[in-house]
């Protein structure tokens, strides 16, 4: 009988996995593969490339902007759980269906409609120095807070943090709505017979019952800020000003299609996955808390 | 909580609300009132409401734009993409939450690690790979290409769906002599529901907006996708913001649609019948 | 309505779809991909722009191709400009599987160098009337020299000029027919122009480029030709003191508040067009052809009220960068590549490109009765004199002209001062040196 069973499991998980495996590898691994290859050589990314050894990783190492672009991302992680936050929060208000609540679930995903080339266009036209923001600033009495906000290093990068914010909300609520959905009602009844509200409730309640979709979607958003910024960089600020918003990922695009420095590329490119795998590898074992597998 | 105090509180929380709807509204609105104006209108009041409104880049963008020609080609590139993750996806995930094998965990990290290679480094290998599978310039291809894109991030939502679905249920058809895709047809996937609608919204959403990979694997006129029509809007100097914006606001439409009719179904999850 | 019902349309759909042929779908509008049919793929970023007279005016040059090649089944592609060299490289690295380009787009300048593994020299295509004919063969050929093989045939003059609006110089009780002429005059001219209440400069700093307009308009103050040469190849510095006067210049207009508010964040296209468009500025680097250029302006502002003058202090403009034609070095029929871009280049649509899109062609056989416009003719006379110079960046390498835009906008920000700055460009360029030696 458990024979069976076992078997049965195997043959199953290598047909069910069979499809998503032949496409990752063929389309997504053997490019690394051969990405990482390159990052041993000094490569234009046409025509000969030529062996080069460590030296790119070594001057990577002692790269500023690099290191600059590192720091960048670092912060960029650190306000993950912002970004999570306000989407768990707002799904849970329209889960307990306030007033509107059918409205707002419509808005808030609307940003995330948009592509993120519209999305830092329209937000780079809003917050010009003489754009309607700057101008509420000041009809509202404020004056002195109204900065050219892209455009001033030291403002520029938590503006690009609140309208990333702005653009993928939105999806953090559909998944966290799709969670609380799968969550048995006499959970939430028992809660409130209990008396269980606010914070408490979040923590003892809702927490535990989202658990794995808060890691999943908390590992995504690490992972996205690593690896799927770069349109709204591209768009807003260009990595400026100066280096102010650069990010590796940034760095990677200007190596590899406008420097034609492709070696140099792949070496960043090797450098951002081992460090968005460690990070998220740590994140999921925090959050596991060594739990079942 | 004594009860001018709990209508205070839904109150400001409704404001809170309200407030974020706001911001979210404002910019969409901001994009149309841009389209509606002409090029010298936008030059002398380009933040307020159009004085002037004109339907003129609605239709230049739908000609240039050649959007009726490449709304079809985004539609089935799109359609296929969704579907054949939801296939592909829905199998992993099924395996790597449902049945205990040896190297799952690998075979786990295996694939949630291919969302952590940065689509820059892998371009250009991948085109040539591409290339070698006689694949370019095929829609199939680009499908492919975007069902290999999803799929880290399709299993690892699905499989977390799964995962905290109660493992009674499963064993329980087992035990009726359903085999394993019967269990995943039958009982996994109706469950999933809400987490099958949320993976083919995000899927059709990022799907339908990608642009770089389009614009590399469909060269030829007749195959190209909308974002692609709407990206060369943009000129080398000059971009015509309200030619632009009625691009953009146009291949927003089929997306906004989507979601509409879709939405409400999110919600309403399966009740605990199931589980007792 | 119910997803089930559509949920079951969607394979349908997919079915449908997918095995409709991909290639052109009737038989009418194209040959199919025999061996017998030839193909001529044409790529450029301007085609498909329809804001600009360059999208038409290409238009016209296909039909006449057409007409002239009734066999040839000519396939432009138009090609997003941002995405553009990304692109071209995917298809140098497929080397010309299934339907690359015959005919590349190519910015004048570095950029035809980093690409000319893939292009064909065209020293045994080009004719030595056209080669007399056609300005700018030194930012397309083999060693940045005339003399060297080319790789592309220059199709546009692009360069950068100073324009000025009379009506704001009046206003700020300058004299509207005498521009400054040395530097001093022109930093006294702005004084005047921000104490008027109007910004004295409209740049746009947002991408960087501005600061690199203008070092390339500017470094006729402080560097000789032979100075220019010595930098590019590395005899010279960039931390030199030469170099460093012309950085103090720039500097030196952001420190005195010149430019508008915001400038930081302004892209340079289209909005800083758009500032001196409006009349809040007096002055403006602009280029020579396709926007931000005489006829933009005048359109908007009249022809009478712009004045166009060489940056104050200097005795030439910079040229260069315009776009130009290569063939693919995979290409199966470089001659019927080369027709075409012979027919691009030719004295007629060298008159046509002037009359549609307002730009210099780079085949001076063009017709400059055509030119009405004032400034215009006085830009066409610049050129036509040879009262040019190449710009300082256009054979500095990409990675170190973008190392110089960042530290420019760090400069501008108080984020770093001059001497830090050069030495930071300086081993940018050591390391580009060092690495890319093939």
């Amino acid at each position: 009988m458990i024979r069976a069973e076992r078997r049965a499991a195997h043959v199953y998980a290598f047909l069910f996995l069979a499809p998503a495996v032949l496409l990752l590898l063929t389309l997504r691994v053997f490019p690394a593969v051969d990405a990482i290859r390159h990052a041993f050589t000094e490569w234009s990314g046409v025509g000969e490339a030529r062996y080069v050894g460590f030296a790119n990783f070594a001057k990577l190492v002692e790269d500023p902007v690099f290191w600059g672009a590192v720091r960048n991302n670092v912060l960029l992680v650190l306000c993950v759980p912002l970004w999570l936050l306000v989407s768990l929060v707002l799904a849970l208000l329209i889960h307990q269906e306030v007033p509107g609540w059918r409205f707002f679930r419509a808005t808030f995903f609307l940003p995330s409609v948009l592509s993120p080339v519209i999305v830092g266009t329209l937000f780079s036209a809003i917050l010009r120095r003489d754009g309607p923001v700057n101008k509420g600033i000041d009809a509202l009495g404020m004056g002195a807070l109204s900065h050219d906000w892209l455009g001033e290093p030291g403002t520029a990068l938590p503006t690009l943090v609140l309208v990333i914010l702005w653009g993928i909300f939105g999806l953090g609520v559909i998944v966290f709505l799709a969670g609380l959905a799968a969550v048995p009602l006499e959970v939430f009844e028992a809660a409130r017979i209990d008396g269980a509200t606010g914070w408490r409730y979040l923590r003892h309640i809702v927490v535990p019952s989202l658990r794995h979709v808060i890691e999943f979607w908390a590992v995504n958003l690490v992972v996205w800020s690593f690896t799927s910024l770069f349109a709204f960089i591209y768009v807003m600020t260009g990595g400026g000003p100066g280096y102010s918003t650069m990010l590796v990922e940034y760095q990677l695009y200007l190596q590899a299609f406008q420097f034609d420095n492709m070696g140099y590329a792949c070496a960043l490119g090797s450098a951002l996955f081992l460090m968005v795998f460690g990070v998220a590898l740590l994140q999921i074992r925090l959050m596991a808390g060594g739990e079942e597998d | 909580m004594a009860a001018p105090m709990r209508v205070a509180k839904r109150l400001a929380l409704f404001l809170a609300l309200a407030g974020v709807s706001a911001t979210t509204i404002y910019p969409l609105v901001f994009m149309a009132f841009t389209a509606l104006k002409g090029k010298r209108e936008y030059l002398i009041n380009r933040y307020s409401y159009p004085h002037d409104p004109t339907l003129e880049n609605f239709a230049s963008a739908w000609t240039y734009g050649k959007v009726g020609q490449y709304v079809g080609n985004s539609l089935v590139v799109v359609t296929g993409g969704v579907v054949l993750s939801w296939i592909v996806c829905c199998l992993a995930a099924y395996a790597l939450s449902q049945l205990r094998f040896r190297g799952r965990r690998a075979a786990f990290l295996g694939i949630i690690g291919t969302m952590m290679i940065a689509p820059q480094v892998i371009i250009i290998p991948l085109y040539a790979m591409l290339g070698r599978l006689s694949l370019l310039n095929h829609r199939s291809g680009l499908i492919l290409v975007y069902v290999a894109f999803a799929i880290p991030f399709g299993t690892y939502l699905l499989a977390s769906f799964f995962r905290s679905v109660p493992t009674e249920l499963g064993e329980a058809a087992r035990v009726d002599g359903a085999s394993h895709p019967q269990v995943l047809w039958r009982v996994m996937v109706p469950i999933a529901r809400p987490a099958l609608l949320t993976l083919g919204i995000f899927n059709f959403l990022w799907m339908w907006n990608e642009l770089l990979l389009s614009l590399l694997i469909l060269q030829d006129d007749s195959v190209r996708t909308l974002m692609v029509g709407v990206a060369n809007l943009r000129g080398q100097y000059t971009t015509n913001i309200p030619l632009m914006s009625a691009g953009l606001f146009l291949s927003a439409v089929p997306v906004l649609v989507v979601f509409f009719v879709f939405q409400s179904h999110l919600q309403k999850g399966m009740t605990m019948g199931a589980v007792k | 309505m119910r997803p089930k019902a559509i949920l079951s349309l969607l394979p349908v759909l997919l079915l449908v779809g997918c095995s409709r042929p991909q290639g052109p779908a009737t038989p009418a509008s194209a040959p199919a991909q025999t061996a017998t049919a030839t193909t001529l793929t044409v790529w450029d970023w301007l085609s498909a722009d329809p804001s600009q007279g360059v999208g038409h005016w290409l238009t016209e040059v296909d039909e006449q191709f057409g007409q002239a090649h009734p066999g040839v089944n000519l396939k432009h592609v138009a090609q997003s400009h941002t995405e553009y060299y990304e692109i071209l490289k995917a298809a140098e690295a497929a080397a010309g599987q299934q339907g690359g380009p015959d005919v590349v787009m190519i910015h004048q300048g570095s950029r035809v160098m980093d690409h000319r593994q893939s292009l064909l020299p065209l020293d045994k295509y080009v004719p030595p009337e056209l080669k007399k004919k056609i300005v700018g063969w030194e930012l397309t050929s083999e060693g940045f020299s005339a003399e060297g093989t080319p790789y592309a045939v220059p199709v546009a003059v692009q360069g950068l000029a100073w324009y000025y609006n009379r009506q704001v110089l009046a206003q700020a009780g300058l004299d509207p027919g005498k521009p400054p002429s040395t530097w001093d005059e022109f930093l006294s001219a702005c004084g005047k122009v921000k104490a008027a209440g109007y910004a004295p400069i409209a740049a746009g700093e947002k991408e960087g480029d501005w600061a690199d307009w203008f070092v390339n308009s500017a470094y006729f103050l402080d560097l000789s030709d032979a100075d220019r040469v010595a930098l590019q190849s590395g005899a010279m510095s960039w931390t030199d003191p030469k170099v460093e006067s012309v950085l103090r210049r720039f500097a030196g207009l952001g420190e005195r508040g010149f430019f508008q508010e915001g400038f930081m964040s302004t892209p340079l296209f289209p909005d800083t067009g758009e500032v001196f468009m409006r009349g809040e500025a007096a002055f403006i680097l602009g280029l020579l052809s396709d926007v931000a250029h005489w006829k933009e302006f005048s359109e908007i502002l009249g022809p009478e009220n712009v004045g166009v003058m060489m940056c104050p202090g200097a005795d030439r403009l910079p040229v260069g960068g315009g776009f130009a034609y290569g063939i693919a070095s995979w290409s199966p029929n470089p001659d019927l590549a080369f027709e075409y871009i012979s027919l691009i280049v030719s004295d007629e649509n060298a008159n046509a490109f002037l009359a549609q899109a307002g730009s210099f062609p780079a085949n001076q056989d063009y017709d400059a009765g055509q030119i009405k416009n004032p400034t215009a003719k006085q830009i066409a006379g610049w050129v036509a004199e040879g009262k040019t110079g190449q710009p300082l960046t256009a054979q500095v390498p990409t990675e170190v002209v973008e190392a110089l835009k960042r530290e420019c906008q760090r400069i501008l920000t108080g984020q770093t001062d001059i001497p830090a700055a050069l030495a930071a460009i300086d081993a940018v360029a050591k390391a580009a040196r060092e690495g890319g030696a093939e």
